[in-house]
């Protein structure tokens, strides 16, 4: 199972953001944490420092007399001062000689340890602090003149300094936290704001790509994004106008190619409509002499109405298929469609010695399709068909009713000739504008053909074989207008061609 | 060959001095030169007076003095033990002091000191200027107020001038009075005495007549002197008896010739604004000696006390 997930801009720029808006305001709550805490213990020891400069100037002169009665006073008082956890007042051995509850007999009995004596060595003041225990222990040597009489040492209380901390840090860290959510919804807006017209954008490529030129971004913004939304639109606005030129040449291209197919009817058009009008002539020269003749009367009548009418047919199929029509979709029947071209092209046919035969479903659904492309379609693969055929030949044209893959059904309009067929290495190309093998060809029929085909959601299939013939086959599908149709190149020989 | 052999004991004979200078049997005794200093406050006698006393060692390290210190101490009786013991070598004080550790401990005056731009100082009586008493005769059957017994101002000084003056001393205690034949006392704290005069509490005040200048001018405008002592040296400066001579010539020209050093004069003038350090007056010695005589002959047994 394939769970990968691919994150939008959206995400991503909200989560590099808010990254970068955790890692921001964590760091500055860190150094806000810790420069509150530096200063706290930084006054503490300026606290420290003074009181046992303080604790020096009382201490010294009891100090020099050793007097530990008053010694005792002082380090009681210092141990009374606010935050003094301890006072120690050591001599120059290093020995207690005042402590605030000691008993007196011990001072000086109490041998003196390490710390006491790199205390009186030093010439420093000593700050440690311990962050277990909460202590400050700060001590100093008491020196008068150049002699060193002992020293001091007070313990202060670090646990209110870091009560206070833990309050700061608690503060800090809620108004960081507030700020970081803030940030996040700021991040939010903001990646909105990027990714919105983005999204936009994107829609709008689809809606274009979908055929719905009419879809607009219309993000007013005046920076890149602002550029670029402006940009699609107006890509958008020349698309459409190109599109809309695009019709117009095509509908210009499509009666060419009418004009064109009419073009090469034009000698049998001739003989069929002038064999009628032969025919009328012979009759009318006769008419003067055998006027009384009813018999001859009628036959003129009879003969004289059923050329007219044949001309007249024929003319209005062709008026028909060489007027520039408007897109006009409607439900319509294939097979008369089928009929009539082939009706048109049946003294062509017989020009050219082709046998041209008709095998029409009586079961065919009526579909919606622009009756006059379809005509277009028909005539261009019936014509070809019929002039590929060099000498006697067949065209069979069939309609029938199939369904692809079960489910989509399709009219499928068949023209099979017994002409030279096409070479494997054409049979790509002859859907292609101006590709053609014929000496006075166009190159467009099939082209026209296809696109219409295939903006009817229909597409054409090929099956061809040197010097056997060839076989379109037209397929239009059936259902209400409405239903997008399927777009793509045509098929040639494809394996469900619906046969 | 020859040469390195000369470059080897140039050498040695370059370093020999450092050699035998590090070696315990050769290296110079390090000595203190300490100053003695009585006063109740240790911390205030020996900030006044270190860079005096390290001024002094420095000038003594021919003599092979490294360090000054002081030792001070609350009382006569210990600094004229530690005076007898070695323990100080020298020491300043008023002309009291002076003379009875030179009886106690032998100690050798040896030059005079100034204080607060003064050679000398000398004392004074005071009354109310609206009192009958117009001279020290006038003292009979009338109470006069001292500060602390030890004080060579404000009690000693006067009080020999009333002794000289023949008259006898009884002390009283407050509010009782002085028979008639008599100069009642009573000692205050320091400069306590002025104070008793102005308010009544006696009849006069000995205080010296430095501290009776500096008096508020209305304080002043309502007293009147009505007896001045000898003068005294400020400070006398003396040495212990066994001090070795040749540390005393030496340390009596340096401390004379302070001074005139600008280091001297800055170290002079931390110790209560001392300008110079000259020799004592010949009369000076007559004068200690009569003082010595009266201390001894009118406190005796209080002065270890003091």
């Amino acid at each position: 199972m394939n769970l990968r997930i691919k994150p939008s801009l959206k995400l991503k720029i909200f989560l590099a953001l808010a990254v970068f808006d955790l890692v921001a305001v964590g760091t500055l709550a860190y150094l806000t944490i810790r420069s509150q805490r530096n200063l706290l213990l930084d006054q503490m020891v300026e606290r420290a420092k003074a009181s046992i400069n303080l604790m020096e100037l009382s201490v010294t002169a009891p100090l020099y007399r050793l007097d530990i009665f008053q010694l005792e006073t002082i380090a009681r008082e210092a141990k009374a001062l606010p935050n003094v956890d301890y006072a120690y007042v050591y001599d120059d051995q290093g020995r207690i000689v005042g402590d605030y509850h000691y008993d007196r007999r011990l001072y000086l009995a109490k041998l003196p340890d390490e710390l006491s004596q790199r205390i009186v060595e030093s010439n420093e003041i000593l700050v440690d602090v311990d962050h277990k225990k909460g202590i400050l222990h700060i001590s100093k040597p008491v020196v008068l003149g150049h002699q060193k009489l002992g020293g001091i040492r007070l313990g202060l209380d670090l646990n209110p300094i870091f009560r206070e901390i833990r309050v700061i840090t608690l503060k800090t860290l809620g108004i960081s936290a507030t700020i970081f959510v803030l940030g996040l919804l700021a991040i939010l807006a903001i990646a909105e704001r990027i990714t919105g017209p983005i999204a936009r954008l994107t829609e709008g490529a689809k809606r274009i790509e979908q055929g719905d030129l009419q879809y607009r971004v219309g993000v007013k913004r005046s920076d890149e994004i602002g550029n670029l939304a402006a940009a699609f639109d107006q890509m958008a606005e020349r698309l459409m106008h190109r599109e809309r030129e695009l019709r117009q040449s095509q509908s210009i291209i499509r009666r060419a190619d009418r004009l064109s197919s009419l073009g090469m009817l034009t000698a049998g058009l001739a003989h069929e409509i002038r064999n009628p009008l032969v025919a009328i002539r012979t009759f009318t020269q006769l008419l003067p002499e055998r006027y009384q003749e009813p018999e001859f009367r009628n036959s003129f009548q009879a003969l004289a109405l059923k050329e007219v009418d044949r001309i007249c047919g024929l003319i209005n199929d062709l008026l028909s298929f060489a007027r520039p029509s408007t897109p006009n979709v409607s439900e319509e029947d294939a097979n008369e469609i089928v009929d009539g071209i082939v009706r048109i092209l049946d003294t062509e046919a017989k020009e050219r010695e082709v046998a041209m035969y008709r095998h029409l479903s009586l079961d065919l659904p009526k579909i919606f399709i622009d009756k006059e492309q379809i005509k277009q379609v028909s005539m261009n693969v019936i014509l070809n068909a019929l002039q590929s055929i060099e000498g006697r030949g067949v065209v069979e044209v069939s309609t029938r009713l199939f369904s692809k893959n079960g489910t989509e059904q399709y009219v499928q309009i068949e023209v099979r000739d017994s002409g030279a067929g096409i070479p494997e290495k054409d049979i790509e190309d002859i859907f292609n504008p101006f590709f053609t093998t014929k000496k006075d060809g166009s190159g467009l029929g099939l082209s026209i053909s296809h696109q219409i085909v295939q903006e009817h959601g229909g597409y054409i299939v090929v099956e061809s074989q040197v010097g056997k013939g060839t076989t379109f086959l037209i397929n239009l599908p059936v259902r209400q207008p409405g239903q997008r149709a399927a777009k793509g190149r045509p098929q040639v020989d494809e394996a469900d061609s619906g046969r | 060959m020859g040469a390195a052999v000369t470059f080897v004991v140039f050498c040695l004979f370059l370093y020999l001095p450092h050699f035998l200078g590090s070696s315990p049997l050769f290296a110079a005794e390090e000595k203190l030169i300490v100053f003695g200093r009585i006063q109740d406050d240790p911390v205030r006698a020996v900030r006044d007076r270190q860079e005096f006393v390290d001024y002094i060692a420095k000038k003594l390290a021919r003599q092979g003095y490294s360090e000054g210190r002081i030792l001070v101490v609350g009382k006569m009786r210990p600094l004229a033990r530690a005076l007898r013991e070695g323990k100080v070598d020298f020491f300043h004080d008023s002309v009291v002091p002076t003379v009875v550790l030179s009886r106690w401990a032998g100690a050798i005056p040896i030059v005079r000191q100034w204080k607060y731009g003064e050679a000398e100082y000398d004392s004074v009586i005071l009354a109310k200027k609206n009192s009958r008493i117009g001279g020290v005769a006038d003292l009979k059957g009338k109470t006069i107020g001292f500060d602390e017994p030890h004080s060579t101002s404000a009690h000693i000084l006067p009080r020999m001038l009333l002794v000289e003056n023949e008259l006898k001393l009884a002390p009283v205690t407050l509010p009782g009075r002085a028979k008639q034949d008599e100069v009642g006392f009573v000692h205050g704290a320091d400069g306590n005495a002025i104070h008793m005069l102005v308010t009544d509490a006696v009849d006069a005040a000995a205080t010296s007549t430095r501290e009776f200048k500096e008096l508020r001018p209305e304080i002043q405008d309502r007293l009147k002197i009505v007896g001045r002592t000898r003068s005294v040296p400020r400070l006398v400066i003396s040495v212990r008896k066994d001090l070795d001579p040749k540390v005393v010539k030496a340390l009596k020209e340096i401390m004379l010739n302070m001074d005139k050093d600008p280091d001297g004069k800055v170290a002079l003038k931390k110790q209560q604004r001392t300008t110079k350090i000259d020799e004592i007056p010949p009369g000076s010695f007559q004068l200690l000696r009569d003082i010595e005589k009266f201390v001894f002959s009118h406190f005796g047994k209080q002065l270890d006390s003091w």
